[in-house]
């Protein structure tokens, strides 16, 4: 046994040192300080200036003659009268008669706020931000066009749609989000002036200071009310609409200033999305509800787009013509429950692992009730949810609870997102999330073991896929944490799940090494 | 888990659950270790925290931690050069951090974190790239391309998981809880399949040694 030890050790030493041999010869530092602290770029870029500029550096007054002005005037005057009013002529002169901010001043605008302000920024691409908005900016539709011709329009180089990101700033006051925010469409890895695509401004700038007194509402208790009116189950045991259609459900709680009367005003918003199962393939939906401080319904239903602007390059529009967002608007404040509903009983309040991370600004609280049968009715299979790995995670600030992390990394549908600064979103609306057990999951524990024993099930497949939550309203509302002796219970479940977990990843490893 | 293990494996469990204890102890020695090395998170936290405006900062940090970043990177990608990118882009996304809790601790951790998730996102965009072949640079001096084979060639027996597992405990001297939190798994389940790893390599050691 010694000699396993030993041999152990070697194998260890002997990876550490020829990894080091060969990141000794790595020298990259240079490359990392020049982007990490790239020299002050000046405002304007080479190819904005032309020479009536640079002869107008001493400052004099340039004289310009009346006669010239009158003939320019006077030319406009015959073209506009005299060309044929074809179709390019019509855009054109649309776009000149829209008031409509150039993509200098828009980008100048955007150097000056977020150089003297203080601006919460995030990356997503823009095919992401396209289809899932709803969930980059609660509050306003994407601004730009996703494809590549428009995108070649605004005198880019990118090649294809995935080169394409966006880079959202947000404008904050003590920590937290107003309304005012830019987007920038930029192509490839660098977020540099030379490859930035469009722009877009938000319609409202902030200037003003928060109003005093006023606190942000606490509308948990609202929140559990609309989802007990909206949720429901259906034959199956399915977390579904007040229709009974199967759905998956999130919300997400985040706290902003919105201006009124020269005031911030803290408004407190829910965004409730989901995925519509057996209703159509495609079919994401969400309801936004805001509160004022004291309570009263600030704002609800539809989102507003309130983009200013947003202009390519070569001034032209980059807004998109028609909305690509996956989200439709449903009506999930406010339903009214189905009094004919059967009861639901357990409950797993839920926090997004990385929300904190992510949204400095936001709650911490994003709940995610994915509701799916596990029992012998079988497996709903066409269900469109993430696949998760299981794990168990005791976080010292929170309670012990159970993750439920996407199981690869590469799978289309989530992807944990990273801690790092920029915090890049990636291609699914959903995040890894913790979940609180309860008694329904103990006994889908001894269901799944069993199975395991018994033999001919796609065990680990099963695990993945097949996870059922249910809502029990009173021990949401109450919040209620785990006590000790079910902590015990739990941990030793945990155990059990892991070991399962075990048997079953390697029995997958024999199977696969036949 | 580990009785779990026994019942799998069946046979000689007194033998088993000997060498299981002692390659925890030794295990649990070695992080004993590394706790010493806990004093140096607040050096690390606090030069994550200046390495937005401070150069000398960020080179600190990257001497500390270029090796373990690139074998971390190399293990997940298998390439060399980009492997070289990811450290790159690690250190430039470490300096673009603005909201680092030292509260929360483990720096180090969050380095690797970071790492671990642009070395995958790097691996998934060369894949969707070049889908249908994939292209291993192995770096220009003659040892580079020696030592970058030579670990290819024993890392590929392992999985994905495996790897990481076994670049971390090894390059990255990380303790089994760190790994796990890396990770987002428990620490039963890093040891165990750090210990299935290591068993795997020295198997085809042993084969290869033949």
């Amino acid at each position: 046994m010694n000699n396993d030890f030993d041999r152990d050790q070697k194998i260890e030493k002997k990876l550490k040192d020829k990894m080091n041999e060969m990141s000794a010869s790595l020298d990259c530092f240079d490359k990392i300080s020049s982007r990490a602290f790239p020299k002050i770029e000046q405002y304007h870029s080479n190819d904005e200036f032309v020479i009536s500029d640079l002869e107008n550096i001493t400052g004099k007054r340039k004289h310009i003659s009346v006669i010239k002005a009158f003939s320019a005037i006077a030319a406009a005057v015959v073209c506009i009268t005299l060309i044929p009013k074809t179709g390019l002529i019509d855009r054109l002169m649309c776009e000149i008669s829209t008031p409509q901010s150039s993509y200098s001043s828009i980008l100048a605008e955007f150097k000056a706020e977020t150089e003297n302000n203080t601006y919460y920024s995030y990356d997503v691409s823009l095919e992401y931000y396209s289809k899932y908005d709803l969930l980059v900016t609660p509050f306003n539709c994407c601004p730009f066009e996703n494809n590549v011709l428009s995108s070649v329009k605004g005198g880019s180089l990118a090649n294809s749609t995935d080169d394409v990101r966006v880079r959202i700033f947000v404008k904050t006051v003590d920590l937290i989000q107003t309304e005012q925010m830019y987007a920038v469409e930029y192509v490839g890895n660098d977020f540099s002036e030379e490859n930035f695509i469009a722009i877009a401004d938000s319609a409202v700038k902030v200037y003003d200071t928060p109003a005093d007194g006023n606190e942000f509402y606490d509308n948990t208790n609202d929140i559990y009310t609309i989802l007990d009116n909206y949720c429901s189950e259906n034959n199956h045991n399915n977390l579904s609409d007040p229709q009974g259609n199967a759905i998956t459900l999130a919300e997400t709680t985040f706290s902003n200033y919105f201006s009124s009367d020269n005031k911030l005003i803290p408004v407190k918003t829910t965004l409730f999305y989901g995925h519509g199962v057996d209703r159509s393939q495609d079919d994401y939906f969400y309801d936004i509800i805001s509160y004022a401080p004291d309570g009263s319904i600030f704002g609800t239903g539809k989102r507003q787009n309130s983009w200013n602007s947003s202009v390519y390059r070569d001034g032209n529009s980059a807004m998109p013509s028609e909305n690509e967002s996956l989200f439709n608007s449903e009506k999930i404040v406010g339903a009214e429950a189905n009094p004919d509903r059967p009861s639901m009983w357990s409950l797993y309040p839920v926090h997004n692992y990385i929300s904190s991370n992510t949204f400095p600004t936001y709650d911490s609280i994003t709940t995610e009730l994915y509701k799916k049968d596990v029992g012998p009715q079988g497996i709903v299979s066409t269900l469109n949810v993430p696949k998760f790995s299981l794990s168990s995670y005791n976080d010292p600030e929170e309670e012990l609870c159970i993750i439920l992390a996407p199981d690869r990394i590469e799978d289309n549908i989530i992807k944990v997102s990273s801690e790092d600064g920029l915090e890049l979103f990636v291609d699914a609306p959903y995040t890894c999330t913790q979940y609180y057990l309860k008694d329904y999951y103990f006994s889908w524990l001894d269901d799944l073991e069993n199975e395991a024993k018994t033999g001919g099930q796609p065990w680990y497949e099963e695990i993945n896929a097949n996870v059922s939550y249910y809502i029990d309203v009173l021990n949401i509302i109450n919040n209620r944490q785990l006590t000790d002796e079910e902590r015990e219970t739990l941990n030793a479940l945990l155990e059990k799940a892991n070991g399962i977990l075990q048997m079953i990843s390697e029995d997958k490893d024999v199977k696969s090494d036949r | 888990m580990l009785s779990d293990h026994n019942q799998l494996v069946g046979g000689d469990n007194a033998i088993l659950n000997l060498y299981i204890k002692k390659q925890e102890k030794q295990l649990y020695a070695s992080d004993e270790t590394n706790k010493v090395s806990d004093t140096n998170d607040i050096t690390v936290n606090q030069l994550i925290i200046s390495c937005t405006k401070s150069k000398e900062s960020l080179s600190t940090l990257y001497n500390m931690f270029k090796n373990s970043v690139f074998a971390l990177a190399f293990a997940i990608t298998s390439d060399y050069q980009l492997a070289e990118d990811c450290v790159i882009e690690t250190f430039v996304r470490l300096s673009q951090v603005k909201k680092f809790d030292p509260k929360r601790g483990d720096g180090k951790g969050f380095i690797h974190r970071i790492a671990r998730n642009v070395a995958l996102e790097m691996r998934r965009k060369f894949k969707r790239e070049d889908s249908d072949y994939f292209i291993q640079s192995y770096g220009e001096a003659d040892k580079t391309v020696e030592d970058s084979i030579f670990i290819n060639q024993m890392l590929k027996h392992l999985n994905d998981k495996q790897k990481q597992t076994v670049i971390l405990k090894c390059c990255s001297e990380m303790t089994f809880k760190e790994i796990a939190k890396i990770m987002k798994c428990p620490e039963s389940t890093v040891k165990s399949r750090y210990k299935k790893a290591i068993a795997i390599l020295q198997e085809k050691a042993g084969v290869d040694n033949e």
